[in-house]
């Protein structure tokens, strides 16, 4: 429910949210899932949190021209690797994607930041979570994990370790690495443990009668 | 107008002859924070390493950046350590009346990367004559 209606905002916000090249010939976009609103957001006006993965789409913009088949090279892949459309981010470093079109002729450039991530935390919407969360059984909660440095949310996805201390509450796969669906079996408590990014981070469930 | 025409060649001629006819090169981006990409006037070019420049090559008889350099090429005698790449630019140039060059024509531009620590050149040549850089990159 949340998703649905945070959604249209989010793409609302997210028409500035792609970060234009440094000769402004093309416009480049991390691909955020539709409940992430700060990467929605953020473009990629943050850095990667290494270890994680980012997928990127790139449009040209060259008047009187559609896009031609180009290629991606990074400046210093001991920083950040490309694979396809997703960025690698391997150790804290700026390195520069250089958008190449199939003769070599360069399009555009852009300096990608990677930064070690200080802390993650479980997300609901794109909102941090804290504390103890109470739930009646049946209820559903969705959750992710995000990477942070201070008060930087970095962008990346790393698939994370999911855990609960008791059977009050079920952690079932989503499809997506990065969340998780929890489900309220019956009255009790839980503390969910998330593992990522070599950080953790916990959280009390509560299951009410 | 007449007067431009017959001005214009006797002005080029007094430049070419006073030495002031010159391409240049200038970089058109910055470096990222805390990180160097830096073009001086004595064609060195320094980059941290992972990080690229952009620059232009123009010319000008009466005034720097009156017309552009035309067609280039760009080579890295060390690729391993820097690369470079003739550099797109779509906007057409818009010169002077008085220029040699038609409006119209694309600008000369190149962009460098800095890929290992370690020295290399690079051999530029445009319409208007041949260039090296001194290319210097350094660990961040």
């Amino acid at each position: 429910m949340h998703s649905s209606t945070l959604l249209p905002t989010a793409l609302a916000l997210c028409a500035a949210c792609g970060t234009e090249g440094a000769l402004r010939h093309s416009v480049f976009t991390p691909d955020c899932e539709e409940d992430d609103v700060a990467c929605l957001q953020a473009g990629l006006d943050a850095p990667i949190a290494s270890g994680g993965v980012q997928a990127l789409s790139i449009n040209l913009d060259i008047p009187g021209t559609g896009t031609p088949s180009f290629k991606l090279l990074s400046a210093d892949p001991s920083v950040v690797e490309v694979a396809g459309n997703q960025l690698r981010a391997q150790t804290p470093g700026v390195s520069a994607l250089v958008l190449l079109t199939q003769d070599d002729v360069a399009v555009d450039f852009l300096h990608i930041w990677v930064e070690t991530p200080d802390r993650i935390a479980l997300q609901r919407d794109g909102e941090a979570l804290s504390g103890t969360v109470e739930l009646l059984p049946g209820d559903e909660l969705l959750l992710a994990v995000a990477p942070y440095r201070g008060v930087n949310r970095l962008l990346g996805e790393q698939t994370a370790e999911w855990s609960t201390s008791s059977d009050a509450v079920a952690v079932l796969q989503d499809g997506n690495p990065r969340r998780r669906r929890l489900v309220a079996r019956g009255p009790g408590s839980a503390t969910l443990t998330v593992r990522a990014f070599e950080r953790e981070t916990s959280l009390d469930l509560v299951v009410l009668p | 107008m007449r007067a431009r025409v017959a001005i214009a060649p006797a002005l080029a001629l007094a430049a070419v002859s006073a030495g002031c006819a010159d391409t240049i090169f200038d970089a058109i981006t910055p470096p990222p924070p805390s990180r160097t990409a830096e073009l001086d006037d004595r064609d060195r070019i320094t980059l941290s390493r992972g990080v690229a420049l952009a620059f232009e090559c123009t010319y000008g008889v009466y005034q720097p950046g009156d017309e552009t350099c035309g067609a280039a090429t760009i080579r890295s005698r060390d690729p391993s350590i820097a690369g470079a790449w003739l550099g797109h630019a779509e906007e057409l140039y818009d010169a002077p009346q008085w220029a040699d060059t038609p409006s119209g024509q694309i600008r000369t531009r190149f962009v460098v990367v800095g890929f290992a620590a370690g020295s290399t050149t690079l051999d530029v040549h445009t319409e208007r004559g041949d260039r090296q850089f001194d290319v210097t990159v350094i660990d961040p």
